[in-house]
């Protein structure tokens, strides 16, 4: 092992602790009594009497199971409907010559600067008049809002990275626009189509100013978890916390051998 | 099955790629489309194939007009110089998929996939992920997937242009014996005016938007029509020399190719450097510090040497162009 290696290491060990860290708190706080953690002046940093029973009070005292079905359906539906509309979007844009394609592209990303809490209300207002308000497709047309010019970038990148060759080569075996689209482009495209699904997942999941505007009656579970915070209940928001962070692991290790650079890379020499 | 084209024309905003062809191709021809990078060879192709619409002209393949016809309908084979193979199916699934396109019976698909697989040699692979292959492989499942169905015609875009110098040699002569075997059309397009001498049964020299020459391979060699196809068919470019060195109409040129000269007595040239060519020697001479010939040479000779050399066969070119 030469320098060069161990100066990584050490740079990959700084980087996963400052990543780590937090979530090893939350741990902490979960399975560690009480006295030692929130009750405590200088809260100690090691397992000091491991418990299980805040998360059973967590768990037992108040509903999760709801606001947890609620922030993944919507999470889906908005990591749906980005891939959806993100996908002609993406395909249509690394069509277009770059002259025409990258203003409309920075166009898209641009809206994501627009401060959520400034058009939450306009759009409560509506939805309230539309029927959309405190409804799950209703936050999640919102939170699409943001997603989808994200979805849409990565998309155009990967239509781009496929050769106009292999559409033309599909065309000519016989497949029509839609066959060579559902049988050729978007299977080569399925890494591309997985990180916009799963950032625009993450996103939904995690998303706080929508949610607690556009659905503040029966919330999704970040804003049950601040609900719980505001009413004091730390343990009760450190085990749904908990819960919280378990679809993010399966998800993205269920989904992992998509993100494989490899998979995009061949088939073309060029 | 004879493919018309009448007064293509193509332009990319003021760029005119091509510029009014008009050919006929035969039924069986081995067609080369020859020309440098960048003449619009490619784009040719993709007219032909329905990729690219002409601005102007027409297209027709045994007198049915195509040209507005969609790239799946009209049952052309192509094979890209990428070969555009699907990455994300294997060797067999790739070379099915134009037959599954065709909503073929199963037992056929896979009938008519180990036909071809054993006539390109391919059956050990056809479970392989088609990135897991060689490039000779990758090149022949290219071939395989466009010789799988009965396609009108074939186009090939620089097919070999991606293999190394040894499998080239080889793919050559395959696909040689690959056009007599199917019997069908091939348009083929290439750079490399040695490879359309050995395939062609007829080149096109493609220049300026335009066919600038369409012949038999030795009648380009021999006879070519202008200055330019002279110096751009061959090993080496056509000599070209000012008609009163030989006796000549000062006003025409005269071109002649390196063999078709001899040294000893005559025109006097100055040798710039030397060049081995396979078992000959060629001399880049330069004739009264103006005129630049190259010679064949049976003994080496030092820069600055002098030497003479007879023309025993040329061709004469008034303005560029052929006469006689």
């Amino acid at each position: 092992m030469n320098t060069r290696q161990i100066l990584i290491y050490i740079g990959v060990i700084i980087f996963s602790i400052y990543f780590l860290f937090p979530l090893y708190i939350l741990i902490l706080v979960a399975f560690n009594s009480p006295k030692y953690t929130i009750f405590s002046l200088y809260p100690s940093l090691l397992l000091q009497a491991p418990t299980l029973s805040n998360l059973i009070i967590g768990l037992t005292q108040y509903n999760f199971v709801e606001p947890f079905l609620r922030s993944l359906g919507t999470a889906t539906l908005v990591g749906v409907l980005s891939i959806a509309l993100g996908i002609p979007a993406g395909l249509g844009l690394s069509r277009l010559s770059y002259k025409i394609a990258y203003p409309i592209t920075l166009l898209l990303l641009i809206t994501n600067m627009m401060p959520s809490i400034s058009i939450a209300v306009p759009i409560a207002a509506e939805f309230i008049r539309a029927h959309l308000f405190n409804t799950i497709p209703g936050l999640a047309l919102a939170q699409t809002l943001i997603t989808l010019p994200l979805a849409t970038f990565i998309l155009e990148g990967t239509f781009s990275a496929i050769p106009l060759e292999i559409e033309y080569q599909a065309r000519l075996d016989g497949a029509s626009v839609f066959q060579a689209l559902w049988r050729i482009l978007i299977p080569m495209a399925a890494p591309g189509i997985v990180a916009a699904f799963l950032i625009s997942w993450m996103f939904s999941w995690d998303e706080f100013t929508f949610a607690v505007i556009l659905m503040p009656i029966t919330p999704t579970l970040p804003v049950e978890i601040y609900y719980n915070i505001t009413r004091g209940d730390m343990l009760a928001a450190v085990a749904f916390s908990l819960i919280f962070t378990i679809p993010v692991v399966v998800i993205t290790l269920l989904l992992q051998k998509y993100l494989r650079g490899e998979y995009l890379a061949g088939g073309i020499k060029r | 099955m004879t493919i018309q084209l009448i007064d293509i024309t193509k332009s990319y905003g003021n760029h005119v790629v091509l510029n009014g062809i008009t050919q006929e191709i035969e039924d069986g021809e081995f067609f080369v489309i020859l020309g440098p990078s960048g003449e619009g060879k490619s784009t040719l192709l993709k007219v032909i194939a329905g990729i690219e619409r002409p601005d102007k002209g027409k297209i027709i393949v045994n007198g049915k007009d195509m040209t507005n016809l969609p790239p799946e309908k009209r049952n052309i084979a192509m094979v890209f110089q990428n070969y555009a193979l699907y990455p994300n199916m294997s060797v067999y699934d790739n070379i099915a998929f134009p037959l599954k396109m065709r909503k073929m019976k199963k037992e056929e698909i896979k009938e008519r996939v180990m036909r071809v697989a054993k006539l390109l040699g391919i059956q050990d692979i056809l479970d392989k992920n088609v990135l897991k292959i060689s490039g000779g492989q990758q090149q022949r499942v290219a071939i395989a997937r466009a010789l799988v169905r009965d396609p009108v015609f074939f186009l090939l875009d620089e097919p070999l242009s991606n293999l190394d110098a040894r499998t080239r040699f080889v793919a050559r002569g395959e696909l040689k014996r690959i056009q007599k075997e199917v019997g069908k059309t091939f348009i083929y397009v290439t750079h490399d005016q040695k490879e359309a001498m050995s395939l062609a049964t007829r080149i096109a020299v493609l220049h300026k938007g335009k066919f600038e020459q369409v012949g038999k391979p030795l009648d380009l060699y021999e006879y070519p029509k202008t200055k330019w196809v002279a110096q751009f068919i061959g090993d080496f470019p056509m000599n070209f020399l000012p008609g009163n060195y030989i006796g000549e109409d000062p006003n025409v040129e005269v071109g002649f190719r390196p063999e078709w000269t001899e040294l000893g007595s005559g025109i006097k040239a100055v040798v710039d450097s030397m060049e081995a060519f396979g078992e000959s020697l060629y001399l880049f001479c330069t004739v009264d510090e103006k005129f630049k010939v190259i010679l064949p040479s049976k003994e080496w000779h030092d820069v600055g040497d002098v030497v003479k050399f007879e023309i025993k066969k040329y061709r004469k070119y008034k303005d560029g162009v052929l006469s006689e």
